[in-house]
């Protein structure tokens, strides 16, 4: 009887996964911004931190920082793997977050979910920040029978072909060691945006 | 019942369904350590910008990026901080409306009709029931809001003629070989463009107000994006030029 109970609950547990993965994409899309926006809108003293946790719990953000990196992975030591997808994660999210930050809590806007394949999905939004509409689509892809975040395109830009460029471009002539250093200076840098390369 | 169904057999099926699932959970893995295939590629980048003159574009990076931070921002901050954000708006609205005949003709060079003729329209309302475009009562009209910008560049693609290098223009920033011209002759098209010959005038003089005006005003847009740009960047010469090329290529798709 008890192996009959396991197959049933294996069978649901399965089916569930699958069954996970018709539910519209924006639905968690929506929840998941909605409570980023008041996360960052709060008083708390470290907005950042709250985020990435939060964000972590509802997605798998490696996927989008493995994205970033590309090919590039395989020139990173196995050593600094871990440090640089946390540091490529913290910069990600402050240039996301930086967009989305304006004088009053943005509004958004879902569009309906576009379907590109069985497994790929983008859902168009609105952010009106002080009143100024900035498109954003979110490509989601099926992971594990979870809807996961694979890249984010503000105005036409995305963060993953972005990244990838610069990253194609550092490893040129850097090592991963490198980048570990250049990114913990782009992170801990207050007036960085006042430095000059010159 | 239980005599007929043996253990075995439950332990077979159980088997069998774990399989049967897990092959539609696990087709769809995502490792992190295998190399993209084609459909990963999704979102990659696939076209390869031509960047020959890419040591001059750096150097001209840095110029414009010391002019960007120390000679244009702070100017724009005063801007911003002394004067009222319904003036700014004011005066965003009147360079927007003034540019109208290079939005006109770079639908009308597409054969875009419909839409040189909703800017006719927006250029006309807003010019009379708006006063001279500083303000948009043609936002009331559904049908004339988010008419996509065209200019000479995205003619100059409709046409075939090709991206050609990525160049970055002291100043003026980012700009590939086919956009520069464009952007030259629209400047030419401009209602307000500075002629030389008449620096001495009052008139020039006006123009000139008018100009810096107009840069203060496109600078409170730009600028916040610069910097935002650059402050999340390894490097932000490749992320300018990524950026620039990536929204040129959507709004020429358009």
């Amino acid at each position: 009887m008890n192996i009959l109970k396991l197959s049933f609950l294996a069978f649901f547990f399965c089916l569930s996964n699958n069954l996970f993965a018709t539910i519209d994409p924006s639905i968690q899309l929506k929840e998941t911004s909605e409570n980023v926006l008041n996360i960052l809108y709060s008083n708390s003293q470290d907005t950042e931190k709250e985020i990435i946790e939060y964000l972590s719990k509802e997605y798998n953000l490696d996927i989008i920082i493995r994205r970033t990196l590309g090919r590039n992975w395989n020139k990173i030591e196995e050593g600094h793997r871990a440090k640089i997808v946390k540091l490529i994660k913290q910069l990600v999210l402050l240039a996301y977050l930086d967009g989305m930050s304006g004088k009053s809590k943005p509004e958004i806007e879902f569009s309906n979910t576009r379907y590109i394949s069985a497994k790929r999905a983008e859902v168009p939004t609105t952010l009106y920040i002080d009143n100024k509409p900035i498109v954003l689509v979110y490509r989601l892809g099926l992971v594990q029978g979870k809807w996961e975040i694979l890249d984010i395109v503000i105005e036409n830009i995305s963060i993953v072909i972005t990244y990838r460029k610069q990253f194609d471009a550092f490893f040129t002539n850097n090592s991963s060691k490198d980048l570990v250093k250049k990114l913990e200076t782009l992170l801990t840098d207050e007036n960085l945006d006042q430095s000059l390369p010159l | 019942m239980k005599t007929l169904i043996n253990h075995s057999h439950y332990k077979k099926f159980i088997l069998s369904t774990m399989l049967l699932f897990s092959s539609g959970i696990f087709a769809d893995n995502f490792n992190l350590d295998y190399e993209f295939s084609e459909e990963e590629n999704w979102s990659d980048d696939t076209a390869v910008n031509s960047d020959p003159l890419e040591s001059i574009n750096r150097l001209v990076y840095q110029f414009n990026d010391f002019f960007y931070i120390r000679i244009f921002d702070p100017i724009t901050n005063v801007y911003v901080n002394h004067t009222p954000k319904s003036v700014r708006n004011s005066f965003k609205n009147f360079f927007v409306n003034l540019k109208y005949p290079i939005r006109f003709i770079s639908n009308a060079f597409q054969a875009k009709i419909k839409e040189s003729y909703y800017e006719s329209l927006k250029f006309g309302i807003n010019s009379t029931v708006g006063i001279l475009g500083i303000n948009t009562p043609s936002d009331k009209f559904s049908f004339l809001n988010g008419i996509p910008d065209e200019d000479l560049g995205q003619v100059f693609a409709s046409w075939g003629i090709p991206e050609g290098p990525f160049i970055m223009v002291p100043i003026l920033g980012p700009s590939t070989l086919r956009d520069l011209p464009a952007r030259i002759i629209a400047r030419e098209i401009n209602f307000i463009d500075v002629n030389s010959d008449n620096w001495d005038t009052v008139e020039s003089e006006w123009i000139a107000l008018l100009n810096t005006a107009e840069i203060l005003s496109m600078n409170e847009e730009i600028l916040p994006r610069y910097k935002s740009v650059r402050k999340a960047s390894i490097d932000p010469y490749t992320a300018l030029r990524s950026a620039y090329l990536q929204q040129r290529s959507q709004e020429i798709a358009k």
